[in-house]
């Protein structure tokens, strides 16, 4: 009877390491990013899409990070940032350029598939039409999600200054 | 006691076999086997000196050009041709499919010209390995980083790599530099033919997969398998 009750203790024990296991795998699967920023991050990407579909580069602008606001200009190719007019007239030529080109096609409506947050850094990921997804950097400055670049996967504070 | 001794075991076991089982979900590709094949014999290439990591040496060199090649960003806000581009660089190869690419070189149109070959900051060759697949496919993956006007593209890119009339022809199928919203549609060619490439292992060839579609090239591919 005592050796049946050991094993039964020793059955609890082994569920009991597989629950802790499986729970510490999908805890760290998670990135370790609360809720809370996980909306912030969703509600900063919808508000930057219609932000852009509303030609409103200022509101733009308050939603990027101030490495990525710099890097507006590299885009412009201005080649003295100290001359450089604010990030909404950047913006706003870059946009005007880029809305000229016949091969571009505006995609507005794109949902976020996962967020993984890592400290004051995460990196959403942006799901295309054809199921691929591509990441989207995100920096907290001034205790707010914003956008660390608006293309490419380097935030814009990592980036070479090439330009 | 010794019950609860097998019980940790167990649980450390299941553990155990849950993780393998995800990394061998995760390296399903297979080692390639390397040969120049510019001699009397084929032979391995030789292994790479990377002692200085600016400026790779060794293995067996070749070099790849392209046709015109589609490059698309895409984002957040909606994607754009960012032009037709041309590419070339320099390979160096091992016998066990590890690659090096250099002094790689961008034109067409205006906006390729832009473009910078980056590595994290640093401006290094870029690292590749060739592998097959289980069906014998061959891909060359590619840690890529592009540096362009629009931001930098920085990830693992995957070529499907076949040989085709002769000669070695990598291509990218609206392939993504890892999840960077880069996207590459187009091919390169080898400009050497003196190179064998197939899965370390297999059967001679992997002709059911169709990656060996040799139609003759007499002239320096002495391992002609198809």
């Amino acid at each position: 009877m005592s050796a049946l009750r050991h094993i039964r203790r020793s059955y609890r024990l082994t569920l009991l390491l597989v629950v802790t296991c499986a729970g510490a795998g999908v805890l760290a699967s998670c990135g370790g990013g609360s809720g809370a920023d996980e909306d912030e991050i969703r509600t900063t990407v919808r508000e930057l899409q219609r932000a852009f579909v509303a030609d409103q580069p200022g509101r733009v602008c308050g939603l990027l990070s101030r490495a990525a606001r710099k890097h507006i200009r590299a885009m412009g190719h201005d080649l003295n940032p100290e001359a450089s007019p604010p990030c909404d007239l950047d913006l706003y030529m870059f946009t005007e350029g880029i809305r000229k080109s016949p091969t571009w096609r505006e995609r507005s409506r794109r949902p976020i598939d996962d967020i993984e947050i890592d400290g004051d850094r995460a990196t959403a990921a942006v799901a295309f039409e054809d199921g691929r997804t591509a990441g989207l950097p995100f920096v907290r400055e001034d205790g707010r999600w914003r956008v660390d670049a608006l293309f490419g996967a380097i935030p814009a504070g990592q980036q070479e200054d090439n330009y | 006691m010794a019950a609860s001794r097998w019980a940790i075991a167990l649980a450390v076991a299941v553990a155990a076999i849950s993780a393998s089982a995800v990394e061998t979900g995760a390296a399903s590709a297979a080692e390639v086997r390397v040969l120049d094949t510019s001699g009397p014999r084929p032979v391995p290439c030789a292994a790479l000196d990377l002692w200085n990591p600016q400026d790779p040496r060794g293995g067996c060199s070749t070099d790849m050009f392209s046709g015109s090649i589609d490059i698309v960003i895409r984002s957040v806000i909606g994607d754009m041709l960012f032009g037709h581009c041309t590419y070339e660089h320099d390979m160096l190869v091992d016998a066990r499919g590890r690659t090096r690419l250099l002094n790689i070189q961008s034109g067409g149109d205006n906006p390729c010209n832009d473009m910078g070959v980056c590595e994290y900051g640093r401006r290094r060759p870029w690292k590749g390995q060739i592998e097959a697949g289980p069906d014998g496919r061959l891909t060359h993956v590619i840690q890529a980083c592009l540096d362009t006007c629009m931001g930098q593209f920085v990830g693992e890119l995957r070529l499907s790599l076949e040989r085709i009339d002769g000669r070695w022809i990598q291509t990218a199928e609206r392939a993504l530099v890892g999840d960077s919203g880069y996207q590459i549609d187009g091919s390169w060619r080898m400009r050497n033919r003196d190179i064998d490439i197939r899965p370390a292992g297999g059967s001679a060839g992997g002709e059911t997969a169709g990656v060996w579609r040799l139609t003759g090239d007499p002239v320096g591919w002495p391992l002609q398998l198809g």
